[in-house]
Formats: structure tokens, C-alpha cells, sequence
């Protein structure tokens, strides 16, 4: 067997990066979008942690690692507080068929 | 070569996850394998080393933003609509690009030369660290994230009342 490495977590990163993308790009619904943004954010979030791990000394890659946390718990409250408020004026979570600035 | 074997079938896990998201034309089904992804991402932090982050990722992601995404499912699909079904449009253009993605990330992360630690630290416990960076060299970003946290917070809930935008004169 292989001796995991730092290109095993890059390349888990890249995978989970490839799946958010196609996630976003590939589907209307706008929590599903939300939920391929999630991953994108996972990946770059355990990048850093495989770097800090491997290249550098201390915890700077893990405590960026939180701050990306923070802000995607943040994202995730304004980004379904807004796909509610939408879905209240349009009765649709599609995105294409929010193309409305008004009533 | 156990912890091999282990890794292998949390990589596995998270990467099948990641791929039911990316396929699923389930919604529900969406959030469960996110839910899986972010487990699996959760055993590659604790392979890693990083223990406080692994349990801020539970409690958080798991805990907290994978309930607030179904409740986004539960509150925007009426009661009475069986199918929570999001087709999956422009599959082909959307691959294309994924792909393209992870060709050139794969290429370039195995064409490169990462610098290599002679060896690596032992795993410990990072909570101490975490404190004291928080407090001091990070305090910054440290306090312009609880301050971030808090205009979310009263953002989102200004935004979801049921008044938002009409009757808003009284507070």
C-alpha cells in the first residue's frame, strides 16, 4: 500500500472542487447551488489544513481553515434567508425564473 | 498498512458523497450526501492532525449549516409537492468544465515539486494553540469575524420576517 501523502489530500481537494463546480453549474435550484458552494469551500478548507500539515510549521493553514468555517456559516444564514425571501415573492426557487426586480 | 486501508474508505466515502450532490436529482438526497462529504471531510482533518477544527466542522457544518440548507428544502417546496426533483440542465457544458478543473488541478499538483518537511510533527493537541493565536497574533480577524457573524445573523433575520419590505415603518 501507499503511504498517504500530501498529494492524496490535493487531489481529494480537486475532486471535491471538480464536484462543487459541476454542482453549481449544473442545476436551477438554488439550494442545491448553496450546497455545491459548500463543497467547493470544503475543498479549499482542507487544502490548506493538508498544507499546513505538511509543508508548514504552527497552524496557520488550520486556523484559516476556521475562519473559512465562519464565513461559510455566515454565507449559508444570508444565502437562505435570501432564497426564502424569494421563494415568499416568486414561489420558486429557480434561479432562472427569478428575472424580476419587482413584483 | 491499516490507516491506509481507513483513509482510503473516508476518501472513498466523501468523493461517492461529493458525486451523489453533483448527480443526485433528489434535493433531499442532495443534503444527505452532503452531509456524508462533510463527514468524510471531517475524517480527513482528524487524519491531518487538526482535532479542535474536525469538531468545529461537526458541530458547525453537520450541526448547523446542513440544517439550515434542509430546512431551506423543507420551507421552499410546498407541503403538498411530492417531488422535490432539481433536473440537472447543461450536463454536458458543466462537465466539460468540472473536468477541465480537475485535469489541469490533478496535472499541476502532480507535476509539481511540493517541499517536503524532514519530518513531520507529531500529532497534539491544538486547542492551546488555537487560543493563543486567536487572542493574539489573529485577534483581528479573530473580532472581524464575530463581527461578521453578527451582521449575518441580524441580516438574515431582517431579511425572513414577514413584514420585510412592506409595513416596515415600526421596528
Amino acid at each position: 500500500m501507499f503511504e498517504v501523502g500530501l498529494v492524496h489530500y490535493l487531489g481529494l481537494g480537486a475532486v471535491l472542487m471538480a464536484c462543487g463546480i459541476f454542482t453549481v453549474l449544473s442545476r436551477r435550484n438554488a439550494i442545491v447551488i448553496l450546497m455545491g458552494i459548500e463543497l467547493m469551500l470544503n475543498a479549499a478548507a482542507l487544502n490548506f489544513v493538508a498544507f499546513n500539515r505538511y509543508i508548514t510549521d504552527g497552524i496557520t493553514g488550520q486556523l484559516v481553515a476556521v475562519f473559512i468555517i465562519v464565513i461559510a456559516a455566515a454565507e449559508a444564514a444570508v444565502a437562505l434567508a435570501i432564497v426564502l425571501t424569494i421563494f415568499r415573492n416568486f414561489q420558486t426557487v429557480q434561479v432562472n425564473q427569478v428575472d424580476r426586480l419587482r413584483r | 498498512m491499516i490507516s491506509t486501508v481507513i483513509w482510503c474508505l473516508f476518501a472513498g466515502m466523501t468523493v461517492m458523497a461529493a458525486l451523489a450532490v453533483a448527480t443526485s436529482k433528489n434535493v433531499v438526497h442532495c443534503g444527505f450526501g452532503l452531509l456524508f462529504s462533510l463527514l468524510g471531510v471531517c475524517a480527513m482533518y482528524v487524519f491531518l492532525g487538526a482535532d479542535f477544527l474536525a469538531a468545529t466542522q461537526v458541530i458547525v457544518y453537520v450541526g448547523g449549516i446542513l440544517v439550515l440548507i434542509l430546512f431551506g428544502v423543507m420551507m421552499t417546496h410546498r407541503i403538498t409537492a411530492t417531488d422535490l426533483k432539481s433536473e440537472l440542465v447543461q450536463p454536458v457544458a458543466a462537465l466539460i468544465a468540472a473536468v477541465a478543473i480537475l485535469v489541469l488541478s490533478v496535472g499541476m499538483i502532480l507535476e509539481q515539486v511540493w517541499p517536503a518537511k524532514e519530518h513531520l510533527d507529531p500529532i497534539t493537541p491544538t486547542t492551546h494553540a488555537f487560543g493563543v493565536s486567536f487572542l493574539t497574533d489573529y485577534l483581528f480577524p479573530f473580532e472581524f469575524a464575530s463581527v461578521l457573524l453578527l451582521v449575518a445573523l441580524i441580516g438574515a433575520a431582517m431579511f425572513t420576517r414577514d413584514s420585510a419590505g412592506e409595513d416596515s415603518d415600526h421596528v
